[in-house]
């Protein structure tokens, strides 16, 4: 009955700086049902350009989709084609608008290089395609860094039947990180001490304290441990909150994003991770979110209290709440340098109190991809692990011969899922622009991530991530492609392999029809989400038919994980890391999807 | 004394080339770990246009995976036996070179792996490589309704046509320039005059090739002022991910008055990098226009009292094979100076710091230093800043 196509644009507002930043918030508060829905299924016009915007408090100059950060919401439904105009504005810079998730031809996917040259200043570029799929999913910028400056936004698409999901209203809940200062400039700061924005390294006061908890010896040889492979347990996030400003909606935790409820009502928000470079960890204190869809695929309903949610994922949770009085919504970063926070509340003007903040967690030698042997008290009998970090191979392996003892069953939030026994890696340390490898890389889906160890309420694991409906591809796998993301930290290289992109520009080929199974193992101490184009990869989970559908995995450190693809997208696609920064250091590959030779 | 402390600097500094640049060499140089001889490990796709399914299924490490006993671990000599020493547990382990063996034991020790043999009939290992593995032959597939997209289907060819005119999408292999003033302060001297000294580093380039200028010098604060500094010009490369071989071209030259117009121009190799502890460690060796051969080391450590106050114990010293008069070197360790900063980051480039610096020289050359009236053992108040941009 509603015309399907929805587009909320504010051009009288382009200017008003102050009100800039609250435009997604107020937008936001209006139910999904309350809104207007002229326009028709016309195209959708979408302009960047560069505006000066009021972002934490202070003026930045932002690349912007038609005004706002974050830009218009898009609204499809199931079914229609779109017509998407996007204009560059911008006189001397290309600009590109990405639709992550969606399932389209790769010319209208987006990816300068790829899909198209970009759109160059002053054109409009008419992306058309048919809408296969419903859910919440977002847009971006693949140009430079365009992304980290201001240019991403919500995509909506309504089912075409009845949706799985009952809810009264619905927020779109957009979380971003907002640099002060120019990314191509802290892509060369990283360059010169990877290290740059890290100011919660351990000091001399940390080692006292933990040696008169754990005992000098054991503090010293934890320090010695990590020392030896040149690694810094505290490296949990390149960029934190030392040069970034968190944002919920485009606003700034000072600003205060506001999503009004009824009690008693079922509020559906769709959260989004569209920062180029952090992850969030969120939760509703006073509140328990059901989980019911993940990267727009519906999911068995699952109850936690927080989630962690990867750069570019997306999940959809209900909350009701009854009580009159208002929640915080907090999503603080996994280094706990900083959060985004807003709040729920039955009017405006009402505020909750936000929650303790956590300490910043370290890594831990499962992160190192020590697998088994990781969280034991005794690290002593590790003594030998310095080569790996410098490529000596196993030397240290022999050192683990007294670790043979060690038992998951101690180890609280070791819990292994799947069931895959420990591997090792095999002998290709991935060259000089590699720093470690994971010696036993492990399944750990069943791990909540760095920091989320030992909560006392539910946190969120793959695992618990089902399908809601089965998924039709029934077959095998036939072919197995490994990749391993790789990095060396001291350099800020990134890449697969111990290669950048410019150093493997051949593409990746798929075969159209063929069932595949991808396999990821990270040699690196840092999560990459890693992003495939075109085509939903099915987790393996242990869920069988029943496997996740996901646009967006995050691959943990010390991890080794396989996705089922059913390889069903012609064309040239992206796949690489969503982290910015590594995907422009080179996290980055090219798939080709040809046919069966 | 003095052949004791050669030695000792002899062995500090080549204890310094690190096991780890020569374990990585020792990989990349085995037989049978080179891509060519593991299509296994290749990058995918890069031979599909002239493979066929029988010819992978032909290849050694294109075998079909077949999952490993869950005990593998267990099944490594080694494993099992928690009080096994460290070296004779290595010895069994199948195929793990230590990097310090012989790079043909490790070879064999490849070639042996039950899961590099053509046939497989032994188990094989559970390795974690990068690669193509063939599970199962081509099933049909039945897309479902309104699913079949082949109508879009190109080729690889095609593809490679359409991506040829467009720009690269991903810009990851920028130059960046790096300079660091890691020492430029005032030197209150305990005997002979007061100096101003300085520490640069910069570098131009990439990722892995950089071009690298370096510099070091002092010069006294007093009327003559004397003083001594060089200029180095380098070619890096960077050999293993904490290491960076420099190789090119130093000059060194007299400042002030009484030793006016001296130079010497040296051909330099080195490394540079950081080794195992979080040290910065820089060991280098000079071949001068005349055929003198020295050696210099500098390492140098960052303990961070707080987020951004630093303590930075710091060791430099030379050796000389061969002395120089005009430079008033004499041979064996020639001078050490050992130095311990406090440095307060207000950012991270820009910190300023006190601390003290023993200066120390030593036979020959400490003589010829007492000779022109300066200390052979002086202790130093510094107070300098630490920049980079």
């Amino acid at each position: 009955m509603n015309p399907p196509t929805h587009l909320h644009t504010r051009r009288n507002f382009l200017r008003d700086t102050t009100a800039v930043g609250l435009l997604a918030g107020i937008e936001s508060m209006i139910p999904a049902y309350a809104r207007s829905t002229r326009g028709g299924s016309g195209p959708i016009d979408l302009t960047i350009d560069k505006y000066d915007l009021d972002i934490g408090g202070r003026r930045v100059s932002a690349i912007a989709v038609n005004g706002t950060v974050p830009g218009p919401l898009v609204r499809l439904r199931e079914g229609q084609e779109a017509v998407i105009r996007v204009t560059n504005r911008m006189k001397d810079e290309d600009a590109s608008i990405h639709w992550h998730g969606l399932l389209l031809p790769f010319q209208m996917d987006g990816v300068p290089g790829l899909s198209y040259p970009g759109i160059r200043p002053g054109e409009t570029f008419t992306y058309r395609f048919p809408v296969r799929q419903s859910g919440t999913y977002w847009y971006h910028s693949h140009t430079a860094m365009q992304e980290q400056l201001g240019v991403y936004g919500p995509i909506i698409i309504d089912p075409a039947d009845s949706d799985p999901v009952r809810y009264d209203r619905e927020y779109v809940v957009i979380l971003a990180d907002w640099l002060s200062g120019d990314p191509e400039a802290m892509v060369a700061k990283l360059k010169k001490q990877s290290s740059y924005s890290n100011y919660q390294r351990q000091t001399l006061g940390d080692f006292i304290g933990d040696a008169t908890k754990d005992g000098l010896g054991a503090t010293a040889r934890d320090r010695w441990e990590w020392a030896k492979m040149r690694m810094d347990p505290t490296d949990i996030a390149d960029i934190t909150g030392h040069h970034f400003t968190y944002l919920m909606n485009g606003l700034a935790p000072d600003s205060n994003w506001i999503g009004i409820f009824k009690p008693g009502e079922r509020v559906r928000l769709r959260f989004i991770n569209a920062a180029a470079a952090t992850f969030f960890d969120v939760r509703i204190p006073g509140l328990r979110m059901t989980v019911v869809q993940a990267d727009g695929q519906n999911v068995k309903p699952v109850t936690v209290d927080e989630f962690r949610i990867g750069i570019a994922e997306t999940y959809d949770v209900i909350v009701q709440p009854i009580e009159n009085r208002a929640y915080t919504l907090f999503a603080e970063t996994m280094d706990r340098s900083g959060f985004a926070c807003g709040t729920l509340a039955p009017k405006l003007g009402m505020n909750a109190p936000l929650p303790e903040r956590r300490k910043r967690p370290v890594r831990t030698m499962a992160d190192m991809g020590m697998g088994d042997m990781a969280g034991m008290a005794g690290m002593a009998g590790m003594a030998g692990m310095a080569g790996m970090a410098g490529m000596a191979g196993m030397a240290g392996m022999a050192g683990m011969a007294g670790m043979k003892g060690g038992s998951n069953a101690s180890m609280p939030g070791m819990k292994m899922s799947g069931g895959d026994a420990p591997l090792m890696h095999g002998p290709d340390q991935h060259g000089p622009g590699n720093s470690m490898v994971a010696m036993s890389p492990q399944n750990r889906l069943g791990h909540p991530g760095t920091g989320l160890e030992g909560m006392p309420w539910r946190v969120l694991v793959y695992n618990d991530l089902q399908s809601l409906v089965a998924n039709y591809d029934k077959r095998p796998p036939e072919r197995e492609i490994e990749l391993h993301a790789t990095g060396n930290m001291e350099r800020y290289i990134w890449g697969f392999d111990g290669k950048k992109y410019s150093e493997a520009k051949e593409p990746i080929e798929f075969y159209y029809g063929e069932r595949l199974r991808f396999t990821w193992v990270n040699d690196t101490m840092m999560e990459h989400p890693l992003h495939l184009h075109g085509m939903f990869m099915e987790l393996d989970n242990g869920h069988g038919i029943h496997n996740p559908r996901k646009h967006t995995v995050i691959l943990k450190p010390g991890e080794k994980i396989s996705l089922n693809i059913t390889v069903d997208a012609p064309g040239l696609w992206a796949f690489h890391c969503h982290v910015l920064y590594h995907m422009d250091m080179g996290m980055f590959r090219v798939v080709s999807v040809v046919p069966r030779p | 004394m003095k052949h004791q402390l050669t030695a000792a600097f002899i062995l500090i500094l080549f204890s310094c080339l690190p096991s780890t640049v020569l374990a990585q060499h020792d990989m990349k140089d085995m037989p049978g770990m080179t891509p060519e001889a593991k299509p296994a490990a290749k990058k995918p796709a890069a031979d599909k246009e002239t493979m066929t399914k029988e010819e992978m299924d032909a290849m050694p490490g294109m075998k079909p995976t077949i999952p490993a006993p869950k005990d593998d671990m267990e099944g490594m000599p080694g494993m099992e036996k928690p009080s096994a020493p460290k070296d004779k547990a290595m010895d069994a382990m199948p195929g793990m070179n230590t990097g310090k063996k012989s790079t043909i034991k490790g070879a064999d020790d490849m070639e042996g792996m039950p899961g590099m043999e053509p046939n497989g009939a032994a188990a094989p290992p559970r390795m974690s490589a990068p690669g193509i593995t063939i599970l199962r032959p081509p099933q049909k597939w039945v897309p479902p309704r309104g699913e079949n997209r082949s109508a879009e289907l190109l080729s690889s060819s095609e593809l490679e046509e359409h991506m040829r005119p467009l720009p690269a999408p991903v810009m990851d292999s920028m130059f960046y320039s790096f300079s660091l003033f890691e020492l430029l302060e005032y030197r209150a001297n305990n005997f002979g005059p007061d100096a101003f000294s300085w520490d640069f580093t910069g570098w131009y380039g990439g990722d892995y090739n950089r071009l690298w200028v370096k510099s070091e010098g002092s010069q006294d604060l007093n009327s003559s002022n004397d003083g001594t500094g060089d200029l180095q010009l380098l070619y890096g490369r960077l050999i293993a991910p904490f290491w960076d071989l420099q190789a090119g071209i130093r000059t060194k030259f007299n400042l002030g008055s009484s030793l006016d117009g001296n130079t010497r121009t040296y051909a330099v190799i080195g490394l540079q990098g950081i080794a195992p502890g979080n040290f910065d460690i820089e060991p280098a060796i000079y071949l001068s226009d005349r055929g003198e051969v020295s050696a210099e080391l500098t390492a140098s450590y960052d303990l961070y009292l707080t987020q951004h106050l630093i303590l930075q114990p710091r060791f430099q010293g030379e050796i000389s094979f061969k002395g120089d008069d005009r430079f008033g070197t004499g041979e064996g360790v020639t001078e050490t100076d050992i130095g311990l900063r406090l440095r307060y980051e207000i950012t991270r480039e820009i910190a300023p710091y006190i601390g003290v610096s023993w200066l120390r020289s030593y036979g020959q050359t400490g003589r010829i230093a007492r000779q022109q009236g300066e200390s052979s053992d002086a202790v130093a108040f510094v107070a300098g800043i630490r920049i980079w941009f």
